[in-house]
């Protein structure tokens, strides 16, 4: 691990009930704080403000869901919580890390052990089988070829996909695919599963399946969940339910 | 960092998958959707390997050519050390000067020779020749038999007027064993006494010889101007100001380093018997007497070299091309690999590990099918001179034309085998500089990959 990585102290889960609190000082044992957080995207016309001094805590292992109309910055949210994008103001600290603090070369390494991503599509790597696409992030982590192989294994058998494993994307269903996508993010054992619209694209039986699995699997290892989505009924499912309104966090 | 993981990446990426995939279930399936490995990168393999093809042909072909030629020259001509004596020097003189030069360690053979320009006329046409007069021992050395192939008669002429002609001389000559035939000389008299000066005094001397035997070196520049006399006959002839005389001697090993040693040996012995008229410059190796000639042949490699070397260049390019698109093609898998945790050098190392296992597998191809070519040169032209001649008759029956036999390397200008030599040296550099060029092409497309950035997935998913 790069020494510049500040890890804040304490990351022992919290046990019992979710405490959120869109307006709380940031939390050393949180999954996720941030306070203030800000983010624009100028053009030459105008500086859009999507994101106005978000405020907000989520315990390890608990859930939430952030709900908002199209374009309210949900998926800029997502990003900067992957560290995928920079914020602008604010503090924000992620699975221990000071993510404001990161450099951009520290961010890769973060989204190794912290993150786990679930997109609206599965985006399997297309030649690699439903075992390898699983396996991957692990064994490009440093964990050995043997071992992200049976992790991935495992993975997949707690997924549903155990007559799958060798199979590639293209011979896998819809669902398949996307329980094969959250074996994937989980392989890491991130601290954080960032899932943006998981259910987007699929029929309502395998929402149903693909919902259960993503807040099941990673409520056994302590893995929280943060879910961006337009689906109310999915977004009950959640914890703690936020919406995301003119730029700010609300409790829903 | 651990490089397999890249490696596994990029090689199962551009070779696609283990098995065959299944199409049709999933059509709007946007990761799915195009077959692998990438046709653009199969062109730009096959594109580094037939580029590499003619580059390998003309190197181990003009290798095999020099080479074949050269030793042509060396044996049959130029002899691996030459000293020249001065007009006049007769084998008596020349005696103990050979003796001298046979002692020296690494010598085979030293002999006496005398050539000279001259017109040969026979019945029915004539032509320049050079006149030679060599001692037999340059006949029966090991060298020149290998080289100088009896066609017809005897190799050796022994008589005053015993004549041995190259094949092609005799053909032009319309010339075969036992027939007569003239030679005019510029009369060695007539230029003494003064009678040569002005076209009105000059008087030809004319001798007859009998064809005796017919050679050939196998190569045209040599056949069709030898004209052999022997050692008597030439001391008569060859007396004119511009005839050349000189000791040749054969060495053990004419390619190593000791030719030089055995060159300033025999300048050394030379200047202690001959301090009349011997310089050590008169002692010339085989590489300075047919400086010109190699200095030709050189010339004529590097520049095919060079133009075969543009076309693997443009392969490369279009490889780094190729990449390009293949980057365009997988920006949404490079998005999601950076969206594990892959690092720009991770994405760079992946890129360039493509580019060099591709630009591997293209030299492999090209290596393979080149020296499959090279080694096969001779039959392949003959194979393609058999298709084109069957081509070119039903043509001709067709048309009601009159069929003409093609030969696409005619042999009475080239050896009539092309020699093959293959020097692992040189080929392995070029199979190096292919590797090398393969991950510098894959260099910018490495870049456009780092670019990608995770927000494709989001992006596309919104």
């Amino acid at each position: 691990m790069n020494k510049n990585i500040r890890k804040a102290a304490g990351d022992g889960a919290i046990s019992g009930d979710a405490v959120i609190s869109a307006n709380a000082t940031i939390l050393a044992d949180a999954a996720i704080s941030c306070k203030g957080l800000w983010k624009s995207f100028a053009s030459k016309a105008e500086t859009l403000d999507v994101l106005k001094g978000v405020d907000m805590e989520l315990p390890t292992g608990s859930s939430c869901s952030i709900v908002g109309a199209s374009g309210s910055g949900k998926s800029t949210f997502l990003s900067i919580l992957g560290g995928i994008e920079r914020l602008d103001k604010g503090e924000l600290r992620v699975g221990g890390y000071e993510l404001h603090r990161l450099s951009e070369k520290e961010l890769p390494v973060f989204r190794t052990k912290v993150i786990g991503f679930v997109f609206q599509f599965h985006y399997l790597l297309k030649d690699f089988s439903a075992l390898e696409n699983v396996a991957l992030p692990a064994y490009m982590a440093g964990l050995g070829r043997k071992k992200a192989w049976e992790k991935a294994e495992q993975l997949l058998i707690k997924v549903g996909l155990k007559e799958r494993l060798n199979h590639f994307p293209s011979e896998l269903s819809g669902g398949e695919r996307q329980r094969a996508a959250i074996a994937r993010a989980l392989v890491n054992d991130p601290r954080v599963i960032l899932a943006d619209e998981p259910t987007g694209n699929l029929d309502a039986q395998n929402a149903d399946t693909v919902s259960e699995l993503l807040f099941e699997l990673p409520a056994l290892t302590g893995t929280s969940l943060v879910l961006a989505t337009h689906d109310r009924e999915l977004a009950q499912k959640a914890s703690v339910r936020f919406a995301l309104i003119q730029g700010s966090l609300q409790t829903s | 960092m651990n490089i397999s993981p890249l490696l596994f990446v990029a090689a199962r990426s551009l070779l696609g998958r283990k098995k065959a995939a299944l199409v049709g279930k999933d059509s709007k399936d946007k990761a799915g959707q195009r077959l692998s490995p990438s046709h653009g990168l199969v062109g730009a393999i096959l594109g580094i390997g037939i580029s590499l093809v003619p580059l390998l042909l003309v190197l181990v072909v003009s290798d095999g050519m020099i080479e074949g030629i050269t030793r042509r020259y060396i044996e049959t001509k130029t002899y691996h050390i030459q000293v020249a004596v001065p007009d006049g020097f007769s084998a008596s003189k020349a005696a103990s000067g050979l003796v001298a030069a046979r002692a020296i360690p690494g010598v085979i053979t030293a002999s006496l020779e005398t050539n000279g320009s001259a017109v040969a006329v026979s019945a029915s046409a004539s032509g320049s020749v050079m006149l030679r007069a060599a001692d037999p021992e340059f006949f029966s050395e090991r060298g020149t038999k290998s080289y100088l192939n009896i066609l017809e008669g005897s190799l050796i002429p022994r008589g005053t007027r015993d004549i041995v002609l190259g094949s092609a001389l005799a053909k032009k000559l319309k010339l075969s064993v036992g027939d007569q035939l003239t030679i005019i000389t510029p009369n060695h008299e007539a230029e003494e006494g003064g009678e040569s000066d002005g076209y009105a005094g000059y008087r030809p001397r004319l001798s007859f010889f009998r064809v005796t035997g017919i050679v050939s070196a196998g190569y045209r520049d040599l056949d069709e101007v030898w004209a052999f006399i022997s050692p008597a006959a030439g001391q008569r002839l060859l007396v004119y100001s511009s005839c050349y005389s000189f000791m040749g001697l054969k060495v053990e090993d004419p390619y190593s380093n000791s030719l030089g040693e055995i060159r300033l040996a025999l300048s050394e012995s030379l200047d202690s018997l001959y301090p009349a008229w011997f310089d050590s410059y008169l002692a010339r190796t085989w590489p300075e007497v047919e400086r010109s000639l190699y200095a030709s042949f050189g010339t004529t490699k590097i520049t095919l070299l060079f133009i075969m070397g543009i076309a693997l260049l443009v392969a490369a390019i279009n490889l780094g091309s190729s990449l390009s698109t293949f980057v365009v093609e997988h920006s949404m898998d490079i998005a999601v690999l950076r969206s594990f945790g892959a690092t720009d050098k991770a994405i760079r190392r992946i890129f360039v590990g493509a580019g060099l296992l591709t630009g591997s597998l293209g030299t492999l191809i090209g290596l393979a099918a080149g020296l499959l070519v090279s080694l096969n040169v001779n039959a392949l032209i003959r194979a393609l001179e058999w298709l084109l001649n069957i081509g070119g008759s039903l043509f001709a029956f067709l048309t009601g034309r009159r069929a003409v036999a093609l030969q696409l390397l005619d042999p009475a200008y080239y050896l009539e085998v092309i020699p093959v030599a293959i020097d692992f040296e040189q080929i392995g550099s070029i199979v190096l500089l292919c590797i090398i060029l393969s991950a510098l092409v894959s260099l910018l497309p490495a870049k456009k990959a780092m670019r990608v950035s995770v927000q494709e997935l989001i992006r596309k998913s919104a």
